[in-house]
């Protein structure tokens, strides 16, 4: 078994996420493969039943990576102070954190992913961050970007495909949030000015994203270099 | 607008970026013009190849210094000087063609033609076909002197750069085929402005705007974009100089460093940052727009240099960019000419910013 395929991590993936890894289309062996099903071979990817009802009006899914938490109830007031059925807001994400919880302490599973790139949900003030900040010490919190930079150091992925990934990543995700000042421009609630300041700064976030993991992609890159037998 | 009793010939605080070919004055910035002008001085003197980033916040005068270099700065014979202004294709897909076709549109197939027309009255055809063939290739070279001369049609030209000439149309015109690749766009335009400065001493100063586009492109359209643009400035002879203006707030080298491709960021030759202002740097740049305003040399400017930190201070660091500091003046100036004010004071300056 090649290196790469064993599967080390256990990933519990968002619906983001999980388009975005889909739409990624990789060249490996003259075949177009997503990213996801290329990380399909190298993790064993879970999700919620939350997660899967925003999935399965847009993409193609693995059943058997649906995963259904018997005690959610209790997690769910446990971790976030409310009865499962009332969770509205960031419902994808806290149902699969519960799942990831649930892997790792009740399943003993260690090396649990909490995937999203839904970073509002992620980031902002709220009782899911704080939940986030506070296990971070025992699952890992990652982002589609984390996916790439795990799939480089495993040697799935060479270099040029992997920093050709992370710019396609950077548009896709980039796409939909520079959709909202369009819109905005189009209605006459901006001007042009005020546009161009708001894409900018879109631009400037995804250019410092693309600076962080350029770095990473270095530092790796030296790694590996060293330990080349 | 009246600002005869300002002492100002016009507003000089531009709200929106102005129009090319407009006169227009360089304010501040003493360094970014002195290099800006060194690049143009010395394209002239020595013939080495020049790619120029020009990199800074928003609204930081990048896309200004396009529009002041339109005109003819630095004294040459207008003939000795061609400025293609552009901007960076929004979107990834056929990007490339999309600025080769731009650039070729820009400047019209009536004016290649006569250059073409000129370069071959010059040196022979032979040669001309020689010289192309050097830094592209013979089908290049025989393309353009296909399209260029004999009957010349606008219609033909327009035709192959767009949508491709009819199977029919290229068997008249004894063309081989039509552009199709990447590679046949940035080889037919690398032809065309090479073609262009045989037997003359023109230079051709190509601004490509807003670069920053491609920082959002998808990774292979990323990858095909910077190659092509390596592989023009390889091709390209020393008469040609290129100025990308890309938009980027961070002040880090090594940043900037991974926006591009290794292979294009290592022919760059030039980079020029358009750095924030500081409040010294934002007087200058108010005094140098007054100064030039003003009806009368002799009389104090239209607003004093205390009433200019003053306004200058209300605008926070981050803010202290041109195009802020043009809005705010701009806003000042409109609201004394629109009240009557006998002159543009304290008092004025507050009610003004009462209505913003």
């Amino acid at each position: 078994m090649p290196r790469h395929s064993l599967k080390l991590f256990h990933i519990i993936i968002d619906t983001n996420s999980f388009i975005f890894l889909s739409n990624v289309k990789i060249q490996i062996g003259g075949q177009d493969k997503s990213l996801l099903r290329i990380l399909r071979q190298c993790a064993t990817i879970q999700y919620a039943e939350a997660v899967d009802k925003e999935i399965k009006s847009i993409s193609k899914r693995t059943k058997t990576e649906i995963v259904s938490v018997s005690n959610a109830p209790k997690y769910s007031q446990g971790l976030f102070d409310k009865d499962i059925t009332s969770i509205i807001t960031d419902c994808g994400e806290k149902h699969n954190f519960i799942l990831a919880m649930h892997t790792f302490l009740e399943k003993r599973q260690g090396n649990v992913v909490f995937l999203t790139d839904d970073t509002k949900a992620k980031e902002k003030e709220n009782i899911l961050k704080n939940q986030i900040d506070t296990y971070s010490t025992f699952l890992h919190i990652w982002s589609s970007f984390d996916v790439v930079t795990y799939l480089y150091q495993m040697g799935v992925l060479q270099e040029l495909v992997t920093t050709n990934a992370i710019q396609t990543l950077i548009n896709n995700q980039s796409d939909s949030e520079i959709q909202t000042p369009k819109n905005k421009k189009e209605a006459n609630q901006i001007d042009n000015d005020e546009y161009s300041r708001q894409v900018q700064k879109i631009r400037d976030k995804w250019n410092q994203h693309k600076t962080k993991y350029t770095s990473k992609i270095e530092t790796i890159k030296k790694l590996k270099s060293a330990l080349q037998p | 607008m009246n600002l005869l009793k300002y002492n100002l010939k016009s507003n000089p605080f531009q709200f929106v970026t102005p129009t090319q070919g407009s006169d227009l004055v360089w304010a501040g910035m003493p360094s970014v013009k002195k290099q800006l002008m060194d690049i143009y001085t010395q394209a002239y003197q020595q013939e080495s190849k020049k790619l120029v980033l020009n990199w800074g916040a928003w609204g930081g005068g990048k896309t200004y210094a396009a529009f002041y270099f339109a005109k003819n700065r630095i004294g040459v014979p207008d003939e000795n000087l061609l400025h293609i202004y552009i901007q960076a294709p929004k979107t990834g897909e056929a990007a490339v063609q999309e600025l080769v076709r731009s650039i070729i549109t820009k400047v019209g197939s009536n004016q290649w033609y006569s250059m073409v027309q000129e370069a071959i009255t010059k040196v022979g055809q032979e040669e001309f076909k020689r010289i192309i063939t050097e830094r592209t290739d013979e089908i290049i070279a025989d393309t353009i002197v296909r399209l260029f001369t004999g009957v010349f049609s606008m219609e033909i030209v327009n035709q192959y750069i767009t949508r491709g000439l009819t199977n029919p149309k290229l068997d008249k015109m004894h063309l081989s085929s039509n552009l199709k690749s990447e590679q046949n766009f940035i080889d037919f335009l690398s032809g065309l402005l090479v073609a262009i400065t045989i037997g003359n001493e023109k230079r051709v100063f190509i601004w490509i705007d807003e670069m920053e586009e491609m920082s959002l492109f998808a990774g292979k359209q990323f990858r095909l974009f910077n190659l092509m643009l390596r592989d023009l400035t390889d091709k390209v002879n020393e008469r040609i100089i290129v100025f990308m203006n890309f938009t980027f707030s961070e002040t880090d080298m090594n940043s900037l460093r991974t926006m591009f491709s290794d292979a294009l960021w290592s022919r760059i030759t030039d980079r020029i940052r358009y750095s924030d202002l500081d409040i010294e740097d934002a007087k200058m740049y108010c005094k140098d727009l007054l100064k030039d305003a003003l009806i009368d040399a002799s009389k104090s400017s239209a607003i004093t240099d205390d009433l200019i930190e003053q306004i200058l201070s209300l605008l926070p660091p981050s803010m202290l960019i041109p195009r802020e500091i043009n809005k705010l003046f701009s806003k000042i100036i409109t609201y004394a000419v629109n009240t009557n004010a006998e002159q543009i004071d304290k008092e004025v300056i507050n009610a003004a910013l009462a209505t913003i």
